[in-house]
Formats: C-alpha cells, sequence, structure tokens
C-alpha cells in the first residue's frame, strides 16, 4: 500500500511541482519586472476600488456596526465584480499565448523529443500559463479579507468568489491549450479567442438580465429582478447570486425539475466551479491525446481526419484570382488583406446581424408594437455594441500593423523601397479606418433610414433626427481614426504581437471605460442642452444621447419645448469633438512621423 | 547615405536572406505592392509585373499564395520583385540558403541571365563555389575588414605561393619519391591518394622539366597535372580563421 502512495506521490511530484516546464515559468517569470507591474496595477487597481467603496458606502452612515457591516458588504461586492472582471479580461490575455507557441517558440517539437509524458506536458504547459493569474487571485486576498473585518462578509462568499474566478481562469487556459494541441490555431486565432470569450459573457449575461429567461420560483430582489436559467452559464450571473443581489430559488421550490437542473439552479455558483473544472479536466484530457498524435505527418489518424477539413496542409499551394492594388499600397494591405479570412466572416457577421436586427426594430416600430422611446433605447444599445466590436477590431488590427510586419520580415522589404515612414504611416492609418468603415457605415444608414421613414407623431420630435446619421457618421470616424492611431503607435514600439495587442486593447477598454463614467457623470451634471453639448466629447455617450436626446431632460414634454435647442447643443458638441479628435489623431500621427526612423532602427538593433 | 537614401534607393534592389511574405497576398498582387512602392502605376505596372513574371518564369503561379510557395519559388519572387523598378545594382545575402539543387541550378541560371543584361550583382555567400562560377570580382572581408577585393584570377594568382603538382606513375612509386626528393629546386614530395604531390620552389613554375626527369629514369607516367586553387582553397589561405 505505501508502495502504491509512494508512486502516486512520485507521479504527480512529477506531474506538477517538478514539472520543468512549470519550473522554468515559475522561476523567470517572477522576476521579470513587466509582472510586477502588472501584478502591483492588478493590486493598486483593487485596492483603489475597495478604499473608494469604502469611503463612499460609510458617508451618510449612524456608525453603527450593522452599518459598517452593510458598508463592507457593499464594498466586498464591488470588489469581486473587480476581481471577475479583472480575470475574465487578464486570463484569456495571458493564456491565449499557448495557441500560437509551437510556432512562436519553436521549442515544443523538442519538448516532444523528450521523456516528459502527455500529462506533464499538458499540464505544464496549462500551469505555466495560469501561473501568472493565480498569483494574482492569491495577491488579491488580503486585499479581500480586510472587507471581513467590519462582519456583513462570509468566508463561504469570499472563498465562492476566489472559486468563480479561479475556475473562469482554468477554463479560459484549458481552452486555449486544447486549442494549441490539436494544432488548428493560427495568429488570428488568438483575437477570435478573446473576441469568443467577450461575446460569451456578454451576450449570456445580457439574456440573463431579460425577464423572459427569469424562473418564476427565484424571489425578486429589491429592484424586482429574479435570477435567470442561465446563472450557472455566465461567472457575472453566477456571482450575483453569491453576494445576494439576485435570489437564487429555493430547492424545495424547483420540484418540477429534474435532479441535477433542480440542483444547479438553486446553487449557481456551485454548478458553476462543477461544470468549468470538470470541463477543463476534460479538455486537459483530450489535450493529452493529441499531444503526440498530431504532430504525425502523412498518417491518417482519426484526429487528422475529424479536423482535416480546417486544417491546411503546409505544403499544398493555394490559389485565388488576384486583386487591385491600391496607388497607396499600404493602405491597400491594410484595409484589403488584413480583413480577410476569419475576420472578414465576423466583419459581415456583425453587419448582417446588425441590420437584421434594425430591420426586425423597425418592423416593430412601423408597425406600432413598440415605442419611440424604446426603439431609441434598443438602437442605441445595438450601435453602442457594434461600435465596441469596430473599436477592438480597428484596435487589434491597428496593434498588430507594425509587430506583423516586423515578425514577417516585411518591414526591411519596405523600408528598401523609395517609400517615406510618412506614406507608411499615413497609409497604415487610411487603410485600417477604410477596413472598419463597413462596421460604422451600417448604423449610420440604420438611423438615417430611421430618420426618414418613422412615423412621426404631431407635436412629437421624430424617433431620430436626420442629422443624428451624420453626426454619429463623423464622429465614430474620428474614435476609430484615434483607436487605430493609438494601436499604431502602440505597435511600432512593441516587439511581439501578443503584447501589443494585449497593452493596447487594454488600453483602450479603460480608456472608453474613464471617458464613459466621466462622460456620463458630466452629461447627467449639465442635463439639457449643455448636456448635448457635451455628450459628443466621449464615444459611448455620443452614442447614447445623440440617438436617444429624450434622456438629458426630465420629461418628454420638456424635450419636446426645447428639441431645437437639444439640437444645436449636439451640433456644436459633434463639431468641437471631431476637431479635439482630429486634432488628437494629427498629433500622436506627426509624432509617430518624426520618430519612425529611430524607432525601427532601435527595434532591429541597428 | 541618409539624405541620398530617396536617390540611391531606386537604384538599388535588396534580396535580403528571408522570404518576407505577406499574408493573404497572390504572386500578381506581391509584385504590385512593391510596383506602387516605387511609384509605378496604371498601365506601366500591369506591364512590368507581367515582364518580370516572364522573366523569372512565374507567370504560372501569378494566382498563387506567396506564403504557400516553395522556398525556391519564394526566392524567385524575391529576384522579381527587385528587378521591378530595373534596378542598376542588385544586392543578394545568400541567395542560395535553404534552396534545393534543382532551385539553386535555376537560380544560378538566373542570375547569370541578369549578368548578361547588364546588372552589378553584388553577392553576399558562405557557398563559396558557387560564387566562383558566378562572379568574376570577388570581395573578403575577415572581422569586419575587407581583406582582398579584386578579380577572381587575381586572387586565385595571389594565394599561390608555388606551384604543386600531381604525378602518378604506373609502377616503382617509392623509387620515383626518392628520385624526386634528391632533384634540385624541388621544395618537398610526399604520397598521397596513391599520387607523389610535388611541391616546386618559389621560383620553379615551369613541370616539364620534371616529367621529363621520371621519363629519363624510365618511369612511365600514368597522370601529370598541376594542383588547382579553388575560393575556399583561396579563402582559407587568406584569412587567418577569425571569423566573428
Amino acid at each position: 500500500m505505501s508502495e502504491v502512495l509512494y508512486r502516486l506521490w512520485l507521479w504527480f511530484w512529477h506531474l506538477l511541482p517538478s514539472n520543468p516546464i512549470l519550473v522554468r515559468v515559475v522561476h523567470g517569470g517572477s522576476r521579470r519586472s513587466r509582472h510586477m507591474w502588472l501584478r502591483a496595477g492588478y493590486l493598486g487597481a483593487l485596492l483603489i476600488v475597495v478604499l473608494f467603496s469604502l469611503i463612499s458606502s460609510m458617508e451618510g452612515r449612524s456608525g453603527s456596526l450593522s452599518e459598517l457591516a452593510k458598508g463592507a458588504s457593499q464594498t466586498f461586492k464591488f470588489a469581486s465584480m473587480t476581481q471577475l472582471a479583472l480575470m475574465c479580461f487578464l486570463a484569456p490575455v495571458f493564456t491565449a499565448g499557448a495557441i500560437t507557441q509551437e510556432r512562436d517558440a519553436q521549442t515544443f517539437n523538442i519538448l516532444l523529443s523528450t521523456p516528459l509524458t502527455n500529462a506533464q506536458i499538458v499540464f505544464g504547459s496549462l500551469m505555466s500559463r495560469l501561473y501568472f493569474v493565480i498569483v494574482l487571485l492569491i495577491a488579491g486576498l488580503p486585499i479581500f479579507l480586510v472587507t471581513m473585518v467590519y462582519g456583513g462578509v462570509t468566508t463561504s462568499q469570499v472563498l465562492e468568489s476566489f472559486a468563480l474566478s479561479g475556475s473562469t481562469a482554468v477554463l479560459t487556459g484549458a481552452l486555449a491549450i486544447f486549442v494549441a494541441m490539436i494544432r488548428v490555431g493560427t495568429r488570428g486565432t488568438i483575437f477570435s479567442f478573446y473576441l469568443l470569450i467577450g461575446l460569451y459573457l456578454l451576450s449570456i449575461y445580457l439574456l440573463g438580465k431579460w425577464s423572459v429567461t427569469w424562473i418564476e420560483a427565484s424571489p425578486p430582489n429589491l429592484s424586482g429582478a429574479k435570477m435567470s436559467w442561465l446563472t450557472p452559464l455566465q461567472p457575472f450571473l453566477a456571482l450575483e447570486v453569491a453576494l445576494n443581489m439576485v435570489y437564487a430559488p429555493p430547492y424545495s421550490r424547483l420540484g418540477d425539475h429534474s435532479g441535477l437542473i433542480r440542483y444547479a439552479l438553486a446553487y449557481p455558483s456551485t454548478i458553476y466551479v462543477v461544470w468549468t473544472t470538470a470541463l477543463a479536466f476534460v479538455l486537459m484530457l483530450l489535450s493529452m491525446l493529441f499531444v503526440r498524435r498530431s504532430i504525425l505527418t502523412g498518417e491518417a489518424t482519426f484526429f487528422s481526419k475529424l479536423f482535416e477539413r480546417f486544417q491546411r496542409h503546409p505544403s499544398e499551394e493555394r490559389t485565388r484570382p488576384p486583386r487591385r492594388v491600391w496607388a497607396n499600397p499600404v493602405a491597400w494591405r491594410e484595409a484589403k488583406t488584413r480583413s480577410s479570412g476569419g475576420g472578414n466572416i465576423l466583419r459581415w457577421t456583425m453587419i448582417l446581424g446588425g441590420l437584421a436586427a434594425s430591420a426586425i426594430l423597425f418592423i416593430k416600430h412601423v408597425g406600432g408594437s413598440m415605442s419611440a422611446d424604446e426603439v431609441r433605447a434598443w438602437l442605441a444599445g445595438l450601435i453602442i455594441i457594434q461600435f465596441a466590436i469596430a473599436l477592438i477590431l480597428a484596435t487589434n488590427t491597428a496593434a498588430t500593423s507594425m509587430t506583423k510586419e516586423r515578425e514577417s520580415k516585411t518591414m526591411d522589404l519596405l523600408l528598401s523601397t523609395p517609400v517615406t515612414s510618412k506614406y507608411i504611416l499615413w497609409g497604415k492609418l487610411r487603410g485600417l479606418v477604410s477596413m472598419t468603415l463597413p462596421l460604422l457605415l451600417g448604423p449610420v444608414c440604420v438611423l438615417i433610414l430611421f430618420a426618414w421613414f418613422s412615423p412621426v407623431q404631431a407635436g412629437s420630435p421624430p424617433t431620430v433626427w436626420i442629422e443624428t446619421g451624420l453626426e454619429l457618421a463623423g464622429l465614430t470616424l474620428v474614435y476609430t481614426a484615434c483607436a487605430c492611431v493609438i494601436g499604431l503607435r502602440v505597435s511600432l514600439v512593441s516587439k511581439k504581437n501578443v503584447s501589443a495587442v494585449m497593452y493596447s486593447v487594454g488600453m483602450m477598454i479603460l480608456l472608453c471605460g474613464v471617458s464613459w463614467i466621466l462622460g456620463k457623470s458630466l452629461v447627467d451634471a449639465s442635463r439639457g442642452e449643455y448636456g448635448a453639448f457635451l455628450a459628443p466629447l466621449t464615444p459611448f455617450t455620443s452614442i447614447w444621447y445623440l440617438v436617444n436626446p429624450v434622456k438629458l431632460y426630465d420629461t418628454a414634454s420638456e424635450f419636446a419645448q426645447r428639441a431645437s435647442a437639444a439640437r444645436a447643443g449636439a451640433m456644436i458638441g459633434t463639431v468641437a469633438a471631431l476637431c479635439g479628435y482630429a486634432l488628437v489623431v494629427w498629433s500622436i500621427y506627426r509624432g509617430l512621423v518624426r520618430n519612425f526612423d529611430m524607432i525601427v532602427r532601435k527595434q532591429s538593433g541597428t | 547615405m541618409g539624405y541620398e537614401s530617396r536617390k540611391i534607393r531606386p537604384l538599388v534592389g535588396y534580396v535580403p536572406d528571408f522570404f518576407g511574405a505577406y499574408e493573404d497576398m497572390v504572386v500578381q498582387e506581391y509584385l504590385e505592392f512593391f510596383a506602387s512602392a516605387y511609384n509605378i502605376t496604371g498601365k506601366q505596372r500591369t506591364r512590368v509585373v507581367g515582364d518580370v513574371l516572364e522573366l523569372t518564369d512565374l507567370m504560372h503561379k501569378s494566382d498563387a499564395l506567396v506564403d504557400s510557395l516553395s522556398r525556391g519559388m519564394q526566392q524567385r519572387l524575391s529576384l522579381a520583385r527587385v528587378l521591378l523598378h530595373d534596378p542598376k545594382v542588385l544586392l543578394l545575402d545568400e541567395p542560395a540558403s535553404g534552396l534545393d539543387p534543382r532551385a539553386r541550378i535555376e537560380i544560378r541560371e538566373l542570375l547569370k541571365e541578369l549578368r548578361r543584361m547588364g546588372k552589378t550583382i553584388i553577392i553576399s555567400s558562405h557557398i563559396l563555389h558557387e560564387l566562383a562560377e558566378l562572379c568574376t570580382t570577388v570581395g573578403i572581408i575577415e572581422q569586419g575588414e575587407l581583406i582582398f577585393h579584386g578579380p577572381i584570377e587575381e586572387i586565385y594568382r595571389r594565394v599561390k605561393t608555388g606551384t604543386k603538382v600531381h604525378v602518378k606513375v604506373t609502377e616503382q612509386q617509392d623509387l620515383a619519391l626518392l628520385l624526386l626528393q634528391r632533384t634540385k629546386g624541388i621544395k618537398s614530395v610526399e604520397q598521397r591518394d596513391g599520387r607523389l604531390v610535388v611541391e616546386l620552389d618559389g621560383q620553379t613554375h615551369d613541370f616539364t622539366k620534371l616529367t621529363k626527369l621520371l621519363i629519363d629514369n624510365n618511369f612511365r607516367i600514368q597522370e601529370v597535372g598541376e594542383e588547382p586553387v579553388n575560393l575556399e582553397t583561396a579563402f582559407m589561405r587568406m584569412t587567418k580563421g577569425m571569423v566573428q
């Protein structure tokens, strides 16, 4: 018996603690200054959220123990949500690199020739990718324990919050390793990977907030919201239940459902942790089957046949009719060749999906089953989602535009031609904006359609003003140009694709988030015509309030009376925003042109 | 160079030792892309691209995606790219590196064709015997210093310190060795691969006296000839092995 236990311990020891793949990352990763700054940033963000939340929740309270406990509970909710949001952003970023690990490092095949077992390779790869994320989670624990000092937060809530974040990270990592092991991933897959995770989280969350998906047996919270049956599938919904923001139905009241579903609905956060961990384990087991099988070449296996249609044979020559190259070849390349493949499919799916959703809204509105207010809110939401995706797509493509040139070794070729740095950068900017244009044009056309054909009731303003489409066309264009030029700047100074994407997309999300909070506070504080003037100054407030100007006034009748002033305010604000953003784009672009040669030389080490 | 780069770039065509491939670009687009970068537009661009495709024998590959081409084809495409703007000077860095034998021969023939067209071709390579076939002038750089530059015949002449002659006699090779060792004007004699390698001293370049001596002493000569000097041996003799 002791021999068996000893062997088991030895197996586990080789699998994880002494796994050379993991040891290398633990040894080297901890010393990197970039990791130190990221850890500091993560903990700083958590600390700021906790401190601000603590201060604001204690304001105006009597200072009694129960009041303190309520404040701490509120703080814990904010901190847990922030932690989960940061995990959902960081886990894909840190694990997605595994998708192309074989191509990038070219060390994977060497690893396969060693006596390391499949399990050691798979678990070593997973844990080395998750190491940083898990370290972050553990480092944040003391901040959470602070909230427990005041009471109001239970140990089980802290554990549930950490388990939800941890299991989300583990599943993300397992998914990335699985894609890496079956060798169907390319560099483009990394972006699709982020996007799929983002879309999954967002769509399930929004569906979970839709009353149609709510469970009857669930007790309503203070605002009347109930738990959705999608809660066990989404970490944020599950966390809301764990934090008592939404109440799970009691087990006894779910008699209509079969055993497992009944349990899942009564204890959604536990089930979320269980299913994500189990799925991650299954993916790991499947990955172990692929580790050495998929490198066999020329031999048809079950797995190679299974993925044959998705895989491209390396020696196969591919053809297609040539397209006409523009007079500015750099712009042509950015606009046409960078948006091909998966990115193009995604682009057109978004355009067609947006148009289809808008058509449904239009039919419902014309048919009278939707009021003008409802249509405006839906339309604004739809345009915000489309614009957010366009912005992420543009930032991602811009962030890789220079790093890809370096990685594919085409920068030297371009620099040996008579094209100047100004020509290259202008071409890139023009191409990137051209690539995003179809995504921006869709919502604009929809707005013009609504403005032109919507039924107008006497005495009330139209559903959408005719100039709103034109205003948003200009504004979304300069916002996108701004995102592109920032991405281009990051791309120029970054050495690798992944770091450029991480940094620029992260920066864009942060900028949009901060500008949304600041912009909304400013507009809400100003209201009326001043609010209409301020709204175009930040990206998402502009869409929300230009499409939905009625929200700038307390009553619909007040809006109807002062509509002309609101229109003028919005127009002046739009012109100011256009000039301001154009100036930002121009100044960053000038700086890029000025420093281009020096940065390129520095990057190439000459 | 910095201020003159705009004037110099159109005169030079540079082929690096790697192939810079853009994703999702076919051969025709790849060439049109660089033709535009060299300000070749409109009908002229179509004509020039067609011409270089024909010259490099890539016309049948014009619809193929560049990253799916073989290494040999990619190298030909690189040459096609630098010919677009009809440069006077071609700078080629290791043009035959990573190519299979057939592709090497094809590239060599293409370079000979370009030489016939009057292009000045500067090749940087470590495959010396291929350079000997292609080049008229060579330069040897050691530790960043140009230690030789001149016609290929000049380097051979310079490394020749004395004449080495290979002689093969039909029988009694040991006796022939003794005879030659005692002869005046011969620096050294050694047996190598069934032959006698005779090194004449610095002043003696005519080895007909050597053959006459052997014949007069009743040796029957099967083979006789001067030891060949190639670029590799010349390189080894000229450099001190202090390669960085």
